[in-house]
């Protein structure tokens, strides 16, 4: 099919604005990786301004940062527990929850249900639930980041939705076998739901990880070495509200101490040096996650 | 062979009526189970608590030392405040009424074992009778916790509403829901559906920790919301303790001009965050459809991606290098000016933290937004195209009369839907860029609940406050699903 001259106009037009807004996401995450590269002198001979390439890349901010290894080296063991704890624990009881209500002639089916519905559709709100956690005895434990955040009726409708979709044939023929409900799920459903099983799990891999605020809600400054790493991050750069607070002071000094060695790195490269690593394990694994998010299964599921 | 046959009929339906019993047998222990449970937690959990927070004193009794107290004629507490003994009374209300509910379940309890192994069956009535039990102890539970006539005195003498006194556990109100479910199952559980519950044990095990789970962070915290809601919260007095206000709090919100500014400034800023997330993505969606080359597209996709997936505390720091005062922003605007000296702190400028806010959402969502756009569009008939350019449409033609009516019924629903979020602008993005210097700005629903309460200990307004969005929204959200489905017959479930 030829292209009129003003189709052409429009899908150079297209082209040109789709690649600036691909480059708009990309350039602040490189430009940030060139702050974390960068030295005060630099700084100082630029009029005050982070250039827009170092002109000599230094790791020296990545290398203060991560040997301050007192909370930075904390922080990042609470999010990796947290990670693994919440997501492993997460998916369990999701998509066990989802398949048992899959099966379509469970007695009470419908009140189990409707009474997912209702955490959906209505929250307790911040101070309550503030309240309730520390009612249960959570506030300053490491379990606040996990047990509360492992139930999710959202993932669970979507897994029920997924697992519906498993010819009842196939259950029926199994267990008519004598297979146990157990075998059922784990020799049965369980291979036939990867798609299913990767991208919630991805999803609430991330969740986990990038979560900082019940960290910050739950964990008091006392307790400041059960921080996870996007929590720390944040007290950071909130040191300006936090100044008379001695955990916080302290965890600034020693900042500090590690910029005033050697050669000067700003403060804000280690900022970003530190929000980088972060990012790292995200940009790592989205490549492999990506396939699932764009196959549907989420946003399907989303959708209805 | 028609005896034979007969016979086996016979046969037949003895086994049915054998099989038919044992159901029923199995209905009875399952529901005299749960009774069972029941007891034991009226027993053997705590009930009552002697406290006052202000001395750290707290005296649980469980209901098995009232039911003692009851036999043994006394009604005195010992209790330490300090290294002062002291002792008080328990009121008689509360040792008589607790006293009657778990006769009254041993009652039920004997009745049921029975009636069940003996010849008959217990009627679905006696499902009714459960739930008169459960009703009862709510009944009770509410007039414990409220300022209903039961009064009680205190160690220094003083009479005062019982709730001010005790703090009632939460094991009388889980009774209350036992006995409720106890009930449902005798009532709606027909014996033929008694085979199936027993093939599934297995399944219902597993909704044992997700259903734990959901009431302990979910239902419980919507119950701590109502009642905290209508109380004057005092930290001497804890929760409980706390007054009764009523509706003081919900009638404070329409007076308290504060709070009026804060629902004024939510809206005006969720209006304008809906304007961006909904218009940006769509025009970046028809964009991207517009690409010729499938490969490019993709690529693109995935690099507009990325974004969502980072916290908003990356996204932060990411605005923060970019726009603080040596940031490549200033850089630029100082080059356009001539001289190269431009230092503005964008994220402490009270008149540029909303762009601010908008810009950040944008860049986040943006790419991510479009989804659900893309999948509309891959769903239009490609021949429509070809018609059209066969009868000589231009490129803008085939966009507004082809391109735009193929997603417009997704671009209403999840407009529609996001009116229904318009009370809520997400707590994480405001928290991390309000700081001191531009927090008048956006000081929004949520982020005002979070300093009255957390900052403040303000309970209760910041509770009713809560409750009153949480409704508010509930009620929003219902009636955009409902538009919807009228417009577009798309809804939400």
């Amino acid at each position: 099919m030829k292209k009129t001259k003003g189709e052409r106009a429009y899908s150079l037009f297209c082209y040109i604005i789709c690649t600036a807004v691909a480059l708009l996401c990309l350039y602040p995450l490189l430009y940030c990786l060139f702050v974390s590269l960068t030295t005060k002198q630099e700084v100082a001979a630029n009029g005050g301004y982070v250039t827009w390439f170092p002109k000599a890349p230094t790791l020296l901010a990545y290398k203060k940062v991560l040997s301050n290894t007192g909370f930075v080296g904390k922080a990042l063991q609470v999010t990796v527990a947290r990670t693994v704890m919440g997501s492993f624990l997460g998916i369990a009881i999701n998509s066990l929850a989802g398949y048992a209500l899959s099966r379509k002639d469970l007695p009470g089916r419908k009140v189990f249900m409707s009474m997912m519905l209702v955490p959906i559709l209505f929250g307790g709100g911040l101070i309550p639930t503030y309240l309730v956690i520390q009612s249960l005895g959570l506030i300053d434990t490491f379990w606040v980041l996990v047990l509360p955040t492992m139930f999710s009726a959202f993932n669970v409708l979507i897994f029920k939705q997924f697992f519906e979709g498993i010819p009842p044939a196939l259950e029926e023929a199994a267990l008519v076998d004598g297979v146990s409900e157990l075998r059922l799920f784990t020799h049965i459903i369980l291979p036939m739901s990867k798609p299913v099983m990767a991208s919630i799990g991805l999803f609430t891999v991330v969740g986990q990880w990038n979560s900082w605020f019940d960290g910050f809600l739950y964990i008091s400054q006392t307790h400041a070495d059960l921080w996870p790493l996007q929590t720390y991050i944040m007290q950071m750069f909130n040191n300006m509200n936090n100044l008379n607070n001695p955990q916080i002071v302290q965890m600034m000094i020693s900042l500090q101490q590690a910029t005033n060695t050697g050669a000067d790195v700003p403060e804000v490269a280690m900022r970003m040096a530190l929000t980088l690593v972060t990012l790292i394990p995200i940009l790592i694994i989205y490549p492999f996650f990506q396939k699932y998010f764009t196959s549907g299964v989420y946003m399907g599921a989303v959708k209805e | 062979m028609e005896r034979t046959a007969a016979a086996a009929r016979e046969k037949r339906s003895v086994g049915m009526r054998i099989m038919e019993s044992d159901n029923i047998r199995f209905k009875s222990v399952l529901v005299a189970g749960l009774l069972v449970l029941n007891v034991l937690i009226l027993l053997f959990a705590d009930q009552v608590t002697y406290t006052e927070p202000r001395a750290s004193v707290f005296i649980p009794l469980k209901g098995i030392d009232l039911l003692f107290m009851l036999v043994m004629g006394q009604r005195t507490l010992y209790g330490q405040a300090g290294k002062k003994p002291f002792t008080i009374e328990v009121p008689s209300t509360v040792i008589v009424a607790f006293a009657v509910l778990v006769v009254l379940a041993l009652v039920l309890l004997a009745i049921l074992l029975a009636v069940s192994f003996g010849k008959k069956k217990p009627a679905y009535a006696f499902g009714f009778v459960l739930f008169a039990w459960s009703a009862l102890t709510a009944a009770y539970y509410g007039m414990a916790i409220t300022p209903s006539g039961m009064l009680a005195t205190d160690r220094m003498g003083n009479q005062q509403h019982f709730y001010q006194v005790y703090e009632m556990g939460l094991s009388l109100l889980v009774a209350a829901l036992v006995s409720l479910l106890a009930g449902g199952i005798q009532l709606s559980l027909k014996e033929k559906a008694v085979r199936r519950v027993k093939r599934y044990w297995f399944i219902y095990c597993l909704l044992l920790v997700p259903m734990v789970c959901m009431v302990l962070f979910s239902y419980y915290p919507i119950f701590m919301q109502t009642v905290v809601s209508f109380k004057d919260y005092k930290i001497a007095q804890g929760i409980w303790g706390s007054e009764w206000v009523g509706f003081r709090h919900f009638r404070n919100i329409f007076q308290n001009r504060e709070i009026l500014g804060v629902i004024g400034n939510s809206i005006y800023l969720s209006v304008l965050r809906i304007a961006v997330t909904t218009l940006f993505p769509i025009l970046l969606a028809l964009f991207l459809y517009e690409l010729g080359s499938k490969r490019y597209r993709q690529v693109l996709q995935s690099v507009v991606y990325i974004p969502h997936f980072f916290s908003w505390v990356v996204i932060y720091s990411v605005f923060y290098a970019l726009l603080g005062n040596s940031g490549i922003i200033n850089q630029i605007l100082g080059a356009l000016r001539g001289d190269g000296t431009y230092y503005v702190d964008f994220l402490t400028n009270p008149d540029t933290i909303i762009p601010t806010l908008l810009i950040s959402q944008v860049w986040k969502e943006m790419g991510w937004g479009t989804i659900l756009y893309m999948a509309a569009l891959s769903n239009i008939d490609p021949t429509l195209y070809e018609a059209a350019s066969i009868d000589g449409a231009g490129a803008m033609r085939k966009l507004v009369h082809i391109t735009l009516p193929g997603i417009m019924s997704v671009v209403v629903f999840l407009f529609i839907l996001s009116l229904g979020s318009i009370l809520n602008n997400g707590l994480e993005q405001i928290l991390l860029f309000a700081n001191l210097a531009v927090r008048d700005r956006v000081n929004t629903i949520e982020l005002w609940v979070y300093n009255q309460g957390i900052g403040k200990l303000d309970y209760g307004i910041s509770s009713a406050v809560g409750f009153a969005q949480s409704l508010l929204g509930l009620v929003l959200v219902l009636c955009a699903n409902k538009l919807s489905i009228k417009t577009t017959d798309r809804g939400l479930w």
